[in-house]
């Protein structure tokens, strides 16, 4: 079992403005720039399950949240994307649970996953309108 | 060839949106497709539109077979953020519900499962004892399904005294059924030819695609939110995490049934230690500005709720992660390999919400064919 | 056609659709058939292909993805039928009123004959709206 001061040793350099709330539950903000080098750090020491990505439409930006247990600690790793242009790079190279989480972010919030395998929409119909995206704030129903 | 599979007990044979796509060579499967969307309603979106109480009721319903685990999560991150502590009577009053709802869903599950490949006696006798558990959640709090007993801060009913005695009857007698069960479908030679190496997820596979729950826990894979991530009462009742070694759909339903007999001391235990108390705290509607991410161990796995707030009525933002979404990707490699007659106890075996999963599509890659074929025939291929 | 009615009340074909319901409804439908409730013993038969079925039995408040289904269910299902909405989401959308992916209720699309309420009801309240949904046939 992890503690939490060691998962935030393991991404501290990759990472800023870290919160331990309690021994359970870690917030740490990372950027476009270091994100990957973060998740991989995680699983290199055997960290492997990703249970989740949420996005939310904070207005001018949209954040990514990378919900990771810590075997212990739930690490959330958050970072910023530019509503104008959201766009990242796909981790389901490191984690391979990622490829359903993606596509959601993608069609729910209009955050464009590069190199992600299989780009298709998941839940919304074929007709739904491109580029309405139901989670964004100026989603039209 | 290719076969429409429909799966789940009610769904007729038409051309629809399927989830599944097949792809075969001859009766051999070589990939999987997964398309889901059948019963996407856009609760997140409504939820951030909906006071917390008001939104309560709809996170209950995104699943009916699992609406405490739903509540439980979406409570706990409610109750996070706004520093709102639950009674410690109330605690245990959700361990009870959270149990008597596993136990409900994993008798389901189990009956399903025993339909899928042909069984159909078995499918009773499994929904007969499910009917004790039903019973016990009418009785305790007026509902059989979407009894809705949780709520933020506490709980709305207490468990009285004179109601204890029926609940540990109805335990025992389920207690010595399901003892029973695993007998039979751990020696039973028919169970054992459609079950046994079936289906298999290794749990290197189970980890990398990170599975949850009982497929994961079936597949070696030692975590249970209940013991590492605790909630409500767990912290303070022993109980063992149920795990097998075999990954095929034999471990997975043994997994469920064994947790079935856990789920049964865990709420005796429950009962026994409750302590008194007020069962909920008071909440005004209100609540500040933060985020919280909970977890609970639902029927199905880990279940996941993220919220965040601006302060005010209604959560800004609610991120649902449900445990079938999870185990989605594990689909794959369990057919891949195998032939279709296994489709539907495979994907049974992952106890998925039913209509989540309701239609699969089978290609072949060499003919490109497109056959219909009903559940009945695909039944008919395994004798 | 006195003996047809009387044949088709022995023994009604049943279809259960679930248009995006959370499946409270559906499993209580299925319940319906276990020992304790047995909508067999009416001679309730569920049946798989609406070309045999005289009564639909829809959950849900249909999602944009089950609508062409459901219409395209209920003109194949031959005349006679009847349909009967099994809980508060075929009624009224029950607490899914408003999200974006649902266009029920169900009577905006399809003739309803009998409207079973509950969330879910109960499994003899499902087997006492298909009789009365029975009684209605032909």
């Amino acid at each position: 079992m992890m503690k939490a001061e060691q998962v935030v040793q393991l991404i501290k350099d990759y990472v800023k403005d870290v919160k331990v709330t309690n021994e359970r539950r870690v917030t740490a903000i990372t950027d476009k720039q270091h994100y990957r080098e973060a998740l991989s750090t995680l699983k290199a020491n055997d960290i492997l399950h990703l249970s989740t990505i949420t996005g939310v439409d904070l207005g001018e930006e949209i954040s990514v949240i990378y919900h990771i247990d810590c075997g212990g600690p739930l690490l959330n790793l958050k970072l910023f994307l530019p509503k104008k242009a959201p766009s990242l790079l796909s981790v389901t190279d490191i984690f391979p649970g990622a490829v359903l989480y993606e596509r959601d972010l993608m069609e729910m919030l209009g955050v464009d996953v590069e190199n992600h395998p299989d780009p298709r929409r998941l839940f919304l119909p074929e007709d739904w309108p491109d580029g309405n995206y139901p989670l964004r704030k100026e989603a039209k129903k | 060839m290719s076969f429409v599979v429909p799966i789940g007990p009610q769904h007729p044979a038409l051309e629809e949106p399927e989830h599944f796509r097949i792809e075969v060579k001859g009766e051999e499967i070589v990939d999987v497709d997964i398309r889901l969307g059948y019963v996407h309603r856009g609760i997140e979106e409504a939820l951030s539109k909906r006071t917390y109480m008001h939104g309560l009721f709809l996170a209950q319903r995104v699943c009916g077979i699992c609406p405490v685990s739903h509540s439980l999560a979406f409570l706990r991150a409610v109750e996070e953020i706004a520093g709102i502590g639950c009674p410690d009577r109330a605690r245990y009053i959700r361990t009870i519900g959270a149990e008597l709802e596993r136990i409900h869903s994993h008798l389901l599950f189990a009956g399903i499962a025993a339909h899928e490949i042909g069984f159909t006696t078995l499918f009773m006798l499994f929904w007969r004892d499910r009917e004790l558990v039903l019973n016990l959640r009418e009785m305790l709090w007026g509902n059989r399904i979407h009894s809705s007993e949780t709520t933020i801060g506490g709980v709305r009913w207490d468990i009285k005294s004179n109601q204890v005695p029926k609940v540990l009857r109805n335990l025992a007698l389920l207690e010595k059924e399901v003892k029973h069960y695993i007998d039979v479908v751990g020696s039973d030679r028919t169970i054992l030819a459609r079950c046994a190496d079936i289906g298999v997820l290794t749990k290197q596979m189970s980890r990398e695609l990170c599975a949850v729950g009982p497929t994961a826990r079936a597949s070696g894979v030692n975590w249970d939110i209940r013991r590492d991530d605790p909630y409500a009462a767990y912290s303070e009742v022993p109980f063992k995490v149920i795990t097998e070694r075999d990954g095929d759909v034999l471990a997975k339903i043994l997994v469920r049934l064994r947790e079935v007999l856990e789920s049964i001391r865990i709420i005796r235990h429950a009962l026994d230690a409750m302590p008194g108390g007020p069962i909920r705290a008071e909440f005004k509607g209100h609540v500040q500005e933060g985020e919280a991410t909970e977890r609970v161990e639902a029927n199905r796995g880990e279940l996941l709720y993220y919220i965040f707030s601006k302060g005010g009525e209604k959560p800004e933002r609610v991120r649902i992660r449900t445990p079938t979404y999870a185990n989605m990707p594990t689909v794959k490699p369990m057919l891949v390999g195998g032939t279709i007659a296994e489709v539907p106890i495979v994907l049974a075996s992952i106890d998925p919400c039913f209509a989540c999963c309701d239609r699969v599509t089978v290609v072949d890659k060499c003919t490109g064919k497109t056959q219909v074929m009903t559940k009945a025939e695909l039944r008919g291929l395994n004798k | 056609m006195g003996l047809m009615h009387f044949l088709r009340k022995k023994s009604p074909w049943l279809l259960h659709y679930n248009t995006g319901s959370c499946n409270g409804c559906d499993i209580e439908v299925v319940a319906a058939l276990t020992p304790l409730h047995d909508v067999e013993r009416f001679g309730i038969v569920r049946k798989g292909s609406p070309r045999h079925a005289d009564v639909l039995a829809i959950t849900g408040p249909v999602t944009k993805q089950s609508e062409k289904r459901l219409i395209r269910l209920y003109e194949q299902t031959p005349d006679p039928k009847v349909v009967v909405a099994i809980g508060n989401c075929p009624i009224s959308n029950c607490v899914f009123n408003g999200c974006y992916n649902v266009v029920g209720p169900l009577d905006r699309l399809i003739p309803v004959d009998v409207y079973v309420p509950g969330c879910p009801p109960r499994p003899q309240a499902i087997i006492d709206g298909i009789m009365k949904a029975i009684e209605r046939l032909g």
